[in-house]
């Protein structure tokens, strides 16, 4: 999956609400319809990516069963940057989309 | 977290956040194991499981150490090229800048010569952090500190075996003059054993004591001698000046 997408489906994810990695992976996979299936070395790579860039942060709480686990939110710099790349992604799938849609004239 | 102290992090904290990812890798993994339990798979097959699928913690790990490394390199570049475009876009400032701390360096290497010179560097005797000097009193007349009679030196010399040895000197201003020119140097007459006999060591040549010691500059009269006429007629030194 290339790195953009990955980055505006995990800031969309995160704008819903926090969750730990792995909710994340399972969220994407099941609205995707099982199409998307998100990897370790592809989901932790891009979450830290995002971190630095400071569109999401990290804390680290206990989850529904318990457990410790690294808690994601998105800050207002990510939600100002979900925008802007859901419209360029919104533009250039489109843009796909009539040009293996045209007819031959 | 915010951006900034992620980085501070990776920075500073390398192994911890080391630590963090391995636990949050582990936790993910045993996450996917226990769904899968709960539809009903095995508890131990279901690890099996999960660990192919999401792919091995070990290699995600060396993949975000790498990560990590990788972009501070890539960020001290940047770094780099943004300093340079600040310093291209204001050269008044720049040479400010480039000559102050020029002058800085400068003044502290000066500083630092003076020090090593005067009173780090010992003299060139052997043991030379044994050196004293040493000075006669008179009470009768109120004096701490006066001179030393020569004969003095002998019979101390005689007299008080601790020291390998004593030497004397006694300074004073002399003219030295060549031709129609004369000059006022400050001199000082010295007894024989002033100058370490030690052969070897060039470093003893009273007329190098001046360059490597400037608290105790040690130049030949015919120094003067030559500035004033011009000419080195005679390689013969005047006298052993020294300056304190």
């Amino acid at each position: 999956m290339a790195t953009e997408k990955l980055d505006l489906l995990i800031l969309k994810t995160l704008d819903l609400e926090p969750r730990h990695g792995y909710g994340i992976g399972q969220r994407i996979e099941q609205v995707s319809l099982g199409v998307f299936r998100v990897t370790l070395g592809a989901l932790y790579p891009a979450l830290e990516r995002l971190e630095r860039a400071g569109a999401i942060r990290s804390k680290w709480a206990l989850s529904e069963n318990n457990r410790r686990a690294r808690y994601y939110t998105v800050t207002a710099a990510g939600r100002r940057r979900l925008t802007t790349e859901r419209q360029a992604w919104e533009r250039s799938a489109e843009a796909m989309t009539r040009v293996l849609q045209a007819d031959a004239k | 977290m915010s951006g900034l102290w992620r980085r501070w992090r990776e920075l500073f904290q390398r192994q911890r956040v080391d630590r963090e990812s391995v636990a949050e890798l582990e936790q993910h993994v045993a996450m996917a194991a226990a769904e899968k339990t709960r539809a009903g798979v095995d508890e131990r097959e279901a690890g099996r499981q999960a660990r192919p699928e999401l792919g091995s913690v070990a290699v995600v790990r060396e993949q975000l150490a790498e990560g990590r490394s990788g972009f501070m390199m890539e960020q001290l570049l940047k770094e780099i090229a943004y300093a340079g475009r600040v310093l291209r876009r204001a050269p008044g400032q720049t040479v400010l800048s480039v000559a102050t701390i020029g002058v800085g360096i400068a003044a502290s290497t000066v500083l630092f010569a003076l020090i090593d010179g005067v009173v780090l560097r010992p003299l060139p005797y052997p043991d030379a952090e044994t050196l004293v000097a040493i000075s006669d009193t008179n009470p009768s007349l109120g004096l701490d500190r006066t001179g030393v009679a020569g004969g003095n030196i002998d019979d101390w010399r005689r007299g008080a075996p601790g020291f390998d040895g004593i030497a004397g000197y006694y300074a004073m201003g002399r003219t030295v003059s060549a031709d129609t020119d004369a000059d006022v140097v400050l001199t000082a007459q010295v007894s024989a054993d002033f100058f370490p006999s030690d052969p070897g060591a060039s470093a003893c040549r009273p007329d190098v004591y001046r360059g490597r010691h400037p608290g105790l500059a040690v130049q030949y009269g015919q120094r003067a001698h030559r500035r004033r006429s011009g000419r080195d007629h005679r390689a013969r030194p005047l006298a052993a000046a020294v300056r304190r």
